[in-house]
């Protein structure tokens, strides 16, 4: 059975070194892939872990996908692939080299002629290969970090300002403040109109202003809030 | 960090009042608690006060919910969608919402391959941020209460032990033994069953004396399931601390409580802190 799935980029390798291919033309395939929603012809994929995959074919399409993540990291995050069982492999790769040929046969285009050759290519797929190893570490870093910034944010008590409440608070959650303070029914109505239209002509500048220009809110009813409010924090 | 599903495949068995009450009772502890709401009918989301808004337009959830964190794998994780419950508890609970788009999205997210394990992975990511992690999983045997079922440490089967709902443990089981095959393919150790939670179970005292622990035998021996000794019955203050509205001029906003918010000395106070603790001896939290 090939199953088709729209799998992690991140979670895929590829045994043919990027370098093989032109970066031009990864670059031009990367873009029709965000500018067309994805990967027209699914990469063919062997499952090797919960979540690890090789490339079985489609290679020159894999790096496009790679590239297009590296444009996009949110956008192409997945791409289109079937995934092979073990046994229909073999099937699934033949099919596939009839219907696309060229572009997306495996072996190598130039066959290495000589030692330096050879040398070379090794080279550079070790680097390429060094090169993934880096960005893939260097991302979980930066994720980690980001990951304890966000930990230690919710940490830090959000303090709303009371005076802030009076001046942006919708009506809903002015009712559900007031109401924390004891005030309901038809007094919050009230209150809440008068808050409204008060901060409608200008915003509030301290609690002094609120208790000045808010009908129907004097200094002790005003105290008696701030007091709630405080208890509640 | 012990993470704790809450699942049944009947509905109206009482998962969702299990769930954010549960909640409410570990927290009041001064354990630090998210509940992660996975059904597409938000019933946790609007039980912890989320979901007090009237008109479309002021929907905050559709674009920051567990949608997100099941979709994406590098981005919006849990710290990013997490939000405080509204006046819902004293000290109140963080909480992943749910929302109506799961429905829309299910297929999509079936052919996502990873989306099976994304919750689980996150969910790692902040184990030394909680004590406990209540998830709340639908009432059916989809994607997304596979999703709660790998992501789970724990399970909880609410059950109102009637005949539907024993037969329906047959279900259960079998959908955990598919769950546990995933699991073993992550590393993770099967599900471990907590047990049966007789749930809105009548105070009718005839039933109590004579069928209740007739239906309790068959659950008992039909399906291998443990069976809490803790009780919930069926009480009005339980749907009525769910049910508070405030109103304002013609306007009915919701105001969902825990049941500890709305009526400290009810019996089902009791009932939770009860649960509670028996978790927490089967669980060592
Ligand atoms: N123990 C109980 N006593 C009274 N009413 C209950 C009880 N448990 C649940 N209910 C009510 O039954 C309905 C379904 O409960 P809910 O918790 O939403 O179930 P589920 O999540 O399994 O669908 C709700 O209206 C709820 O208020
Ligand atoms: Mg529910």
């Amino acid at each position: 059975m090939s199953e088709y799935y729209l799998v992690d980029v991140k979670s895929i390798s590829s045994k043919v070194p990027r370098s093989q291919f032109s970066e031009d033309e990864l670059e031009m395939l990367a873009r029709s892939i965000l500018d067309a929603g994805g990967l027209l012809i699914p990469l063919l994929l062997k499952q090797t872990g919960a979540e690890s995959y090789d490339v079985l074919a489609g290679d020159r399409q894999y790096y496009a996908a790679v590239k297009a993540r590296e444009i996009n990291p949110r956008q192409a995050e997945t791409v289109n692939a079937f995934v092979v069982a073990e046994k229909s492999a073999q099937a699934a790769i033949q099919q596939f080299s009839v219907l696309y040929p060229e572009p997306h046969d495996r072996s190598p285009q130039r066959p290495p002629t000589d030692g330096i050759d050879q040398r070379l290519s090794n080279l550079e797929s070790r680097l390429e290969s060094a090169l993934q190893e880096i960005k893939q570490s260097q991302k979980q870093d930066v994720q980690r970090l980001e990951q304890q910034i966000q930990t230690l944010q919710k940490q830090i008590p959000p303090k709303v300002e009371a005076l802030e409440i009076f001046n942006s608070a919708s009506s809903v959650e002015l009712l559900q403040k007031l109401k924390s303070a004891g005030i309901t029914g038809k007094n919050a109505t009230k209150l809440i109109t008068a808050i409204e239209m008060a901060r409608a002509e200008e915003k509030f500048t301290s609690f002094t202003d609120i208790v000045k220009r808010t009908n129907g809110l004097g200094l002790p009813r005003m105290l008696a809030i701030l007091d709630a409010w405080n208890h509640r924090v | 960090m012990k993470t704790i599903a809450i699942y049944h495949n009947k509905g109206g068995v009482g998962k969702t009042t299990t769930a954010v009450n549960l909640a409410a009772a570990f927290r009041n502890r001064g354990k630090r608690v998210l509940l992660v709401d996975i059904d597409a009918q938000a019933n946790s989301t609007f039980a912890t006060g989320l979901i007090k808004f009237q008109f479309e337009e002021d929907d905050d959830i559709k674009d920051k919910n567990i949608l997100q964190v099941i979709s994406a794998g590098d981005f919006d994780f849990i710290p990013e969608i997490v939000r405080q419950s509204k006046e819902f508890n004293t000290p109140e609970i963080d909480v992943i919402p749910s929302h109506i788009t799961l429905i829309d999205e299910q297929q999509r997210l079936n052919r996502l391959a990873a989306s099976r394990l994304r919750l689980n992975t996150k969910l790692q990511l902040v184990e030394d941020d909680y004590d406990i992690v209540i998830i709340d999983a639908p009432p059916s045997r989809d994607l997304y209460a596979e999703i709660a079922l790998i992501a789970a440490d724990y399970l909880i089967i609410p059950s109102d032990m009637k005949p539907f709902a024993n037969q329906g443990l047959a279900n259960v089981k079998n959908f955990v033994g598919e769950v546990n095959e995933t699991r073993a393919s992550i590393g993770k150790a099967p599900l471990h069953v907590l047990g049966v939670l007789p749930s809105k179970v009548m105070t009718n005292s005839r039933y109590l004396e004579y069928v209740f622990p007739r239906q309790r035998e068959t659950a008992l021996q039909h399906y291998g399931f443990p069976i809490f000794d803790t009780v919930i019955y069926e009480r009005v203050v339980l749907s009525n601390c769910i049910n508070q509205t405030l109103t304002m001029g013609k306007l009915e906003i919701p105001d969902p409580k825990s049941i500890f918010e709305f009526d400290s000395d009810s019996d089902s106070v009791k009932e939770f802190r009860n649960l509670a603790n028996e978790i927490q001896q089967k669980i060592g939290a």
